[in-house]
């Protein structure tokens, strides 16, 4: 984050950028390509209960969506953008909702892959699909980033952003449609 | 650790998806077929015989697989008391078939045929055909649960044969299935979630749409070669 960085730096936050991203890119076209060229199954283990699949599926996505709210305003106090006095643990409770929130989100996109596959149609399918690609994508991303120390300053509130909002609109086209169609139940 | 915190959290996610999608797979029950057990061979053996079957006599449970009698053909027709309509396609030695009442009894089954021998069963095993077929018949007998009937099928030709339809309406997956008889009669169900619920009307002359509380669903013609259960 300084305002001159010497070249040598300089190279190597070039460098994490395009590995960082490239890696990202290289991960969310994957998960698009699988999820197209994968056959639809219709198969895939339900939880015990719940309703249904879907209705499993938006519960965990709302869980996850909850930590991901706890990522956006730990971020934030981390940042300085809320004025409160960060408590020594703010950063510990960063990392774990993250990870809780990650692994939650996984048995759901697990489950829209193998058994749903990449959808084009309808509108709320492909924009849920280009989502949830994006979203792996960009945490990978993120976690790189993460592993290196010379990212530039942007790079970790940008990416943490692109996840939570891909997130966000993966829980608005799937969970929150699933529940103002159907209703709120287990 | 603290120092590969980042890509441990990654390697934990990619371990948690890998399993998961290994689980899937591994109990995909898609993932088992065209290769009948030693039991379902065993139960043809005895049954066989029993159903209405043809002058050739079923061939010894022998483990030499025959090439097939019939390259290609779909099968269509009902039990000896009408309690199930059963629709068959083979393709190559493979086969898939839908049993199906309209009312509350649905499988669809996947298999092999060796020399004029079929035999098909569904995911879960609680359904099978065995049955004997040439390009103009096949016969044989058709179990759900613990019953079984004897049935006997036609050799058909479009728009008589099996179709399926597949669509999500509202997050839940809706798996129809129509077997259309060479009469005209059409007898489906949709597999709507967990629930059976009727299946609606296919139409014999464009047999490739239908559509599912108001949702269009694309219907395609199933053949021998085509997986019915999973992928």
């Amino acid at each position: 984050m300084n305002a001159a960085p010497h070249p040598a730096g300089s190279a190597a936050r070039t460098t994490t950028v395009v590995l960082a991203f490239g890696v990202g890119t290289l991960v969310a076209v994957g998960l698009g390509v699988y999820g197209r060229v994968h056959d639809a199954s219709f198969f895939a283990f339900n939880l015990a209960g719940f309703s249904s699949g879907a209705a499993a599926k938006a519960w965990l996505a709302s869980v996850a969506f909850l930590f991901g709210l706890v990522q956006l305003f730990s971020a934030l106090v981390m940042y300085g953008r809320i004025k409160i006095a960060a408590p020594r643990w703010i950063d510990t409770l960063h990392r774990w909702s993250g990870r809780i929130a990650v692994l939650v989100t996984v048995p759901v996109a697990v489950h829209c892959l193998y058994a749903l596959g990449f959808e084009a149609d309808p509108l709320r399918g492909l924009v849920h699909s280009v989502a949830g690609c994006f979203f792996y994508g960009a945490f990978v991303a993120k976690m790189l980033v993460l592993q290196r120390h010379e990212a530039p300053g942007w790079a970790l509130p940008v990416l943490g952003g692109a996840v939570f909002t891909a997130l966000t609109v993966l829980w608005l086209t799937a969970a929150g449609w699933f529940f103002t169609t159907s209703g709120i139940h287990l | 650790m603290r120092r590969f915190a980042p890509l441990l959290t990654l390697l934990a996610v990619f371990v948690l998806g890998g399993a998961l999608i290994g689980l899937n797979a591994l109990g995909d029950p898609g993932n088992k077929n065209g290769q009948p057990s030693p039991a379902a061979d065993a139960v043809g053996a005895t049954v066989a015989p029993a159903a209405a079957a043809p002058t050739s006599a079923p061939a010894p449970a022998a483990a030499t697989p025959a090439p097939p009698a019939v390259a290609q053909k779909a099968y269509a027709g009902r039990s000896s008391g009408n309690e199930v309509t059963v629709a068959i396609a083979v393709k190559d030695g493979r086969a898939v078939g839908y049993i199906c009442d309209g009312k509350h009894v649905e499988a669809w089954l996947q298999g092999t045929v060796r020399g004029s021998d079929l035999a098909l069963k569904s995911a879960d095993g609680a359904s099978t055909i065995l049955a004997t077929l040439d390009e103009a018949k096949s016969l044989g007998t058709v179990a759900v649960g613990k019953k079984q009937w004897p049935f006997a099928a036609k050799g058909v030709s479009a728009p008589s044969g099996l179709y399926e339809g597949r669509v999500s309406v509202k997050g839940v997956l809706n798996r129809i299935g129509w077997i259309v008889l060479p009469d005209g009669t059409q007898t489906g169900l949709n597999k709507q979630g967990a629930a059976l619920v009727p299946a609606p009307v296919l139409d014999p002359a464009h047999p490739e749409s239908a559509t599912v509380d108001g949702a269009p669903v694309t219907v395609r013609t199933i053949g021998g070669g085509d997986v019915v259960i999973a992928s």
